[in-house]
């Protein structure tokens, strides 16, 4: 069978299963195995299906998923996202579109004890929408803000997505999670300074609330959430010392937060309740383990791909080609946009990473640098419609107070700027290999 | 005949529904475990790192015994995650089928799942009789047996697998479906 044939019909066969509804995880594997099967008959087929699944949830590098994602479930539940809300509505809410940026920082802050970026739209529809309707802002731009705010957990450690590019590619976890630190901070900066320029140009959208805080007030609110930033600087800070492996980074982020949960529980003398607290470990488990099935799903495709020979077809080709390397990277990122439209993040990471990475890397691109864009190629997917999860996200925890049309209009000006800073990211690779270069020195 | 054979139906799907609900137990119990290895693993790695950085030297094993956790937790919330429906999926077409096209494709999402589960499951047990047969132990301070581990793991997947395969004999004989005079 021609390899370039077998590796595109699996890829098609993988996007039709996904489009019919059928579990992310099941889809890739059943193309995998029955790829596998026609390209090394039983024996390769029922070697991988042996070896990959135990192998692989049994390294330790995997461990880091479901630490971080119950250090992310125990921090929810604790209300710290309120908390970080408070403390920069205190600070900042007074400026005009303060809310707005608001949102923006406390996103950041809680995108650093949390993964995920749906969790964080969620929260903050649940916390910020609200607030911000009721000072009159405009309903598209505070969704917008919102839906495009949640999406810093992405690039911002711990992020889930991140770990999972570094387990399908081999690189380092540490150097990867590391690396989203300053691209994530400046995307929060820019965001910023975008609110900024929109609400100076349209005052409109957004009124300056009349309101005051005293010195006390604002310090008191920082008092609520510095045993997270501490547990964030931990967790962080372990891991880009080299004190602590990712995994156990996680660990200490787990146990921290549930410290953390606890205390501020007795000492507010508000008990969180065993519901509670055993749903979200629960949930924990479960995300766990569904991600756990994708990325086995993903690794036999991959090896799929490596043994029908359509990863090496597809770097010759591309070789032969001879093209600027920009050229085909541009060719990347536009297939990456499209997918975005249509597929969600893990599964769009899991079926194209096997054969894209090889390809970016024979072109001589940085892995490290090329995770970080890929991660903000996902960011922006989770934002374009109509299978931007994070749009959805917002609108099905805004009980109704935001339409489809509001969501759409009110993130284009982030998508737009989103797309700035991933130009900015590709001019100026420094940006991002700064920081783990300095770490693995 | 057709009475009896409704009845006889009838009968099945109440054993199905039986069945079921054992292996919904029985995945309560698999998710309690499989979240008490997530919190073993935390504090375990906790310590280890406090104990490294504190005193010197790590907890003997305790990564490779984080490691060997790691598997029973994910295998154990997997028929959970079959019961509650929880595994990730796109269902942004489904909403412009027919409900008939919905429960075709429901099935085949069972069908698919039992597929891969089953070859996953039959790998599983191939390496964790092998490892029985060796008595295969962890290459770590101490040398803990392995094959318990991969025999719990073979076990959590079969489990996921016969969830699936009586979710779809549900579907195919729903418990609805009473007996009725024709």
């Amino acid at each position: 069978m021609d390899p370039v044939f077998a590796g595109i019909s699996a890829i098609f066969a993988v996007l039709a299963l996904i489009a019919l509804g059928i579990p992310i995880g099941f889809s890739i594997a059943l193309v995998a195995l029955v790829g596998l099967y026609f390209v090394g008959g039983m024996t390769l087929m029922l070697l991988s299906v042996e070896g990959i699944p135990f192998e692989f949830a049994s390294q330790y590098g995997f461990v880091v998923i479901p630490m971080f994602i119950l250090m992310g479930a125990f921090a929810e539940i604790s209300g710290i996202t309120k908390d970080f809300y408070n403390f920069f509505y205190r600070l900042m809410g007074k400026v005009r579109g303060g809310l707005l940026m608001v949102t923006i920082l406390s996103s950041a802050g809680f995108a650093a004890i949390s993964g995920s970026t749906m969790v964080n739209a969620v929260v903050f529809t649940r916390i910020a929408l609200p607030h911000m309707l009721s000072f009159g802002y405009d309903k598209a731009l505070a969704a917008g803000c919102i839906a495009a705010a949640g999406t810093f957990a992405a690039l911002i450690p711990p992020s889930i997505m991140m770990v999972i590019y570094a387990l399908l590619t081999g690189q380092s976890i540490g150097a990867l999670l590391i690396a989203g630190i300053v691209p994530g901070i400046l995307t929060a900066l820019a965001y910023l300074v975008l609110v900024h320029f929109i609400v100076k140009i349209k005052p409109e959208l957004a009124p300056a609330p009349n309101i005051h805080f005293t010195l006390r007030e604002k310090l008191v609110s920082f008092y609520s959430i510095w045993p997270f930033v501490l547990l964030a600087f931990v967790v962080i800070g372990g891991i880009y010392s080299g004190a602590m492996a990712p995994s156990s980074a996680g660990a200490v982020g787990a146990v921290g937060a549930f410290v953390i949960m606890l205390l501020r529980s007795a000492l507010r003398k508000e008990p969180i309740s065993r519901k509670d607290l055993l749903g979200s470990m629960r949930g924990a488990a479960v995300t766990s383990a569904s991600l756990f099935l994708i990325i086995i799903a993903g690794l036999l495709l991959s090896r799929f791909f490596v043994y029908s020979g359509f990863v090496d077809e597809i770097v010759y080709f591309i070789r032969d080609l001879d093209i600027p390397p920009y050229l085909v990277l541009v060719v990347i990122v536009v297939m990456y946009l499209i997918l975005g439209c249509f597929m969600d993040t893990v599964s769009m990471t899991v079926v194209t990473v096997p054969f894209i990475y090889p390809i970016v890397v024979s072109l001589g691109y940085d892995p490290i640098w090329f995770g970080v864009i890929l991660i903000k190629l996902i960011e922006i997917g989770v934002l374009t419609p109509p299978i931007g999860l994070n749009l959805f996200a917002v609108i099905s925890s805004a009980d109704g107070r935001i339409t489809t049309n509001e969501m759409f209009r009110g993130v284009i000006p982030f998508l737009l700027l989103e797309l700035v800073i991933l130009a900015g990211l590709y001019m100026f690779p420094s940006v991002v290999l700064w920081l783990p270069n300095l770490m693995i020195n | 005949m057709a009475l009896a054979m409704l009845a006889g139906l009838y009968q099945r799907s109440l054993m199905l529904v039986a069945i079921n609900r054992v292996l919904i137990r029985v995945s309560y119990w698999f998710i309690a475990i499989s979240t008490l290895c997530l919190v073993a693993m935390a504090i375990l790695g906790t310590v280890d790192v406090l104990s490294l950085n504190i005193w010197g030297f790590p907890i003997p094993a305790a990564t490779e015994m984080i490691s060997s956790a790691m598997p029973i937790a994910i295998m154990m919330a997997l028929s959970y995650t079959q019961i509650t429906r929880s595994h990730i999926s796109v269902d942004l077409f489904n909403k412009n089928f027919s409900a008939f096209a919905n429960r075709v494709i429901d099935a085949l999402s069972l069908v698919v799942g039992i597929l891969v589960f089953f070859l996953m499951a039959w790998g599983a047990w191939q390496l964790a009789l092998n490892s029985f047969d060796v008595d295969e132990r962890a290459v770590a301070a101490i040398r803990f047996q392995i094959w318990p581990i991969k025999i719990i793991f073979s076990f959590g997947i079969t489990i996921c697998v016969l969830q699936m395969f009586f979710d779809l004999l549900l579907k195919i004989f729903p418990p609805s479906a009473e007996p009725t005079v024709v």
